[in-house]
């Protein structure tokens, strides 16, 4: 009979060995970094072109550009390059996002040679058919009033826009009008941003044959300099309740800017939201889920943007009952100013974050988008070796000291959508 | 292709074990296999709403977080409405506190009033959150009930009303973890950096002394045949009008249903597929339609569902859907079937790359009847012929055989 009172004997959690990340030189000049991980013979490619909200032409047109892609080219149709891909069972994702637009390219090794060349052949053969790209502009319409009709979904664009300032390309909301104003002529103009050099990425069972695949691939690729990159001053908003009809929920974001990951803070940083409400047993979570019973979920997390980085607290919660909720994160914040974590708690906390640091880079694609955020932020390779480091070597004082450092409320933005 | 081993308990519980020496995790899956088709129509939501008291003490822990996070360990779980799954990945020196945690729990529950109080405020704020306050979230609130007359997958797995979460007592929690809970009605796989000799030896310490009970003998009612068409018009404060069309199909196992699994995908999998091509690029109609099976172990439902571009009336959109269909019944393109068994092939090996995703396949395939299901599905899936389509489309996708539902936006 084992004795079920108390917990079985456990070790210490070691580093784990990192996946070596390869770069390879690529004859047409760019660079390919490589994780050869996983048993399985699949690949991630996955290109980050460079082109977002403060180098786009316009608000927006990245977005179109590059979801035209797939609409034609002047030998092939909408339909031939879909049922191209999804012939081979590939999965080809576009996403335009506020700092790059990502294209991710899910393939069997077997069929990965096909694939990529016809991947860089539709980057300098694109035409936007003028039918496709109408079709294209109506879904793109119809998609923004879907999503802004969404209470969490606007909340946190909106969120954004009193972080940033309405018109900072972090802050920019498009709207439906903008959306309707791209016009063809737009992206003919800008055909050559489709080729913007870009960043190279390849995960998964990766050998000769796939390196040799890309660079034949990009061989002659032209490649155009990225744009130079507007500039743009924050211009933080007040606090700000929004009223809509039919809520049965109170969306809640709360937060500020705050330091990169260059800043000597962040690993501690990291672990003091943690403990605020990065994960289940968070104290938000503890105090507003499991208590007061006020939400379904609570999470305080970071994001980390190419020109800028902030800090969100963000929640579904009770309609009648968010001041209390508000009060609520407030006192907790507090709390964790004022007093350092009791040793068990942070123990806790601690060896989640290295459990979840060894499982992070299990899976080769976890691991894919943990080097790439590394090199896309031109981090030191040790970045994660470091964060480790911080995870042995972090006291208790030091998770209230980074919660008032960058905690604190004086410059906080709160947004209410109810 | 996935290795594993298994040995059945005394008691009765299914061990799987999976090695995997490349990563220096454990992954513990456990299946239960209770989902909302054992629940009965006055006590809906109930499978979802045990799940989350699954997590707030057990007779000798307190607290099952705290402990597995202390050890490094990550968990979750999900409820659908045929299984409840609870999973844990561990370091793998650590995989021991998994054992104890999840054993404790299949033991007893500590049936804590407070614990349950708080779980139904929280699982309430989830319905809301997740089937109310959004869009559309209601949409199989309104269609299941219309699609199913007697079979339980008439209300989702949240349940049919907020009511019945709210009128939940600590003897029906009792009752439900005595019917359900106990070692020959799970399946345990064990995944990862461990030895099959350790898991055993850890399954028998931990598990072996829990008391074998006995097997629910609820019995599910079948859905009768359906045999005339089903409508319903819903109005609410959306964005854009939606339809969806609810077909009955056969059950989970065998070659039927992966005939039907191909046919949605030909329908509606991707931007090369049918419905798409027709409808939303070539003549737009929708701003976005898919066709997708349920894939539930009872007789389920091949969904089509889409949302229209405005000024498109929904009666006709609906007619040049249905007009689409028509022609798989007589003629499948050979290389359509080819791409989307390419599709089904890629799926299946992707779905390998995850620790955890093994671990759950093999719990799956062992709840169907056969864990070498997660070996042999993809054969069988390549075996299927044109004709296998045809016949396909001819028995689903007939108006007789469909519920159809209008989720209109209000007039303004």
């Amino acid at each position: 009979m084992p004795d079920r009172t108390k917990a079985p004997e456990s070790s210490v959690i070691d580093l784990p060995n990192l996946p070596a990340l390869q770069t390879v030189h690529l004859p047409c000049g760019l660079d390919l970094h490589l994780l050869n991980q996983g048993q399985q013979p699949v690949v991630l490619f996955e290109m980050v072109v460079p082109l977002g909200r403060w180098e786009e032409p316009s608000a927006g047109l990245a977005y179109y550009l590059f979801k035209m892609l797939t609409e034609g080219t002047p030998t092939k149709s909408s339909e031939e390059i879909a049922s191209f891909f999804d012939f081979y069972g590939s999965h080809l994702e576009i996403t335009p996002t506020l700092d790059a637009v990502n294209i991710k390219l899910y393939a069997l090794n077997k069929f990965f040679p096909e694939l990529v060349k016809f991947l860089t052949d539709l980057l300098t053969e694109s035409s936007f058919p003028k039918r496709e790209f109408e079709t294209l502009k109506q879904i793109r319409i119809e998609q923004i009033r879907q999503q802004y009709s969404r209470n969490n979904a606007f909340a946190s664009l909106k969120f954004r826009e009193l972080l940033f300032g309405a018109e900072h390309p972090y802050g920019l909301m498009i709207s439906e009008e903008q959306a309707r104003k791209t016009q063809r002529d737009d992206l003919l103009n800008h055909k050559n941003l489709l080729c913007t050099q870009p960043l190279l990425f390849i995960t998964g069972m990766v050998g000769e044959d796939e390196i040799k695949a890309v660079e034949s691939a990009f061989e002659g690729f032209p490649q155009t300099p990225t744009p130079s990159k507007r500039t743009a001053f924050t211009n933080t908003g007040k606090s700000q309740t929004i009223t809509r009809e039919d809520s049965t929920q109170a969306s809640l974001r709360i937060g500020k800017t705050t330091i990169n990951r260059h800043h000597e803070d962040i690993h501690k940083l990291k672990v003091a939201n943690e403990l605020l409400g990065g994960f289940f047993g968070s104290r938000l979570m503890k105090n507003i889920r499991e208590e007061k019973g006020l939400t379904y979920g609570i999470h305080s997390s970071f994001l980390h943007l190419h020109h800028a980085s902030y800090w969100c607290i963000g929640s579904e919660l009770l309609r009648d009952k968010v001041t209390l909720g508000q009060e609520e994160i407030q006192k907790e914040i507090t709390k964790l100013q004022q007093s350092p974590p009791e040793q068990e708690e942070f123990s806790m906390v601690i060896n989640y974050m290295k459990g979840k640091f060894l499982s992070s880079f299990d899976s080769p694609f976890s691991a894919h988008g943990l080097i790439k955020s590394l090199k896309l932020a031109q981090l030191p390779e040790s970045y994660f070796m470091d964060f480790f480091d911080t995870l042995q070597n972090i006291k208790p004082e030091d998770i209230s000291l980074m919660a008032s450092r960058h905690f604190n409320q004086d410059d906080i933005t709160t947004l209410v959508v109810v | 292709m996935v290795d594993y081993k298994e040995h059945i308990l005394p008691n009765g519980l299914h061990l799987i074990v999976h090695e995997d020496h490349n990563t220096p995790l454990v992954c513990l899956n456990i299946l239960y296999k209770v989902g909302s088709r054992n629940e009965r129509p006055d006590k809906t939501g109930f499978a979802h709403l045990f799940e989350h008291l699954m997590f707030g003490g057990s007779k000798h822990v307190k607290n099952f977080d705290e402990p597995l996070q202390a050890v490094g360990g990550e968990n979750n779980a999900f409820t659908n409405t045929d299984i409840t799954n609870y999973y844990v990945t561990v370091p793998a020196p650590n995989a021991e506190t998994a054992f104890w945690l999840e054993s404790d729990r299949m033991l007893s529950l500590s049936f804590d009033p407070e614990v349950l109080e708080v779980q139904r405020k929280v699982v309430i704020e989830e319905f809301k959150q997740r089937y109310l306050n959004q869009p559309y979230g209601d949409v199989w609130l309104k269609l299941r009930p219309v699609a199913y007359e007697k079979h339980p997958y008439q209300w989702p797995t949240i349940g049919k009303e907020i009511s019945h979460i709210e009128e939940a007592t600590m003897d029906d929690v009792k009752s439900f973890f005595k019917t359900h809970y106990h070692p020959g009605n799970a399946v345990l796989v064990v995944a990862g950096d461990i030895t099959e000799q350790r898991a055993l030896e850890l399954t028998e310490k931990w598990f072996g002394e829990i008391p074998a009970q006995e097997m629910p003998n609820g019995q599910i009612a079948a859905e009768p045949d359906q045999l005339a068409p089903r409508k319903l018009k819903v109005t609410a404060n959306v964005p854009a009008d939606a339809l969806y069309k609810a077909y009955h199909m056969g059950g989970r196992m065998g070659k039927a249903y992966h005939a039907a699994d191909l046919l949605s995908d030909l329908l509606g999998r991707g931007k090369s597929s049918v419905l798409f091509q027709e409808l939303v690029k070539n003549k737009p109609m929708f701003s976005s339609l898919s066709a997708y099976v349920m894939g539930s172990y009872d007789p389920g439902l091949l969904v089509i569902s889409g949302k229209l571009l405005p000024g498109v009336d929904i009666e006709e959109a609906d007619r040049a859907i249905q007009a689409l269909l028509e022609p798989l019944k007589d003629q499948v393109d050979a290389d359509a079937l080819e791409k989307v068994k390419n599709q089904a092939e890629a799926t299946t090996v992707f779905a390998e790359v995850d620790l955890l995703n093994r671990a759950m396949g093999l719990a799956y395939a062992a709840f169907l009847g056969d864990t070498n299901l997660i070996n042999d599905e993809l054969e069988l899936i390549k075996s299927i012929q044109t004709e296998d389509i045809c016949a396909a489309a001819k028995t689903i996708l007939r108006e007789d055989n469909c519920t159809t539902l209008y989720y209109q936006k209000n007039e303004q």
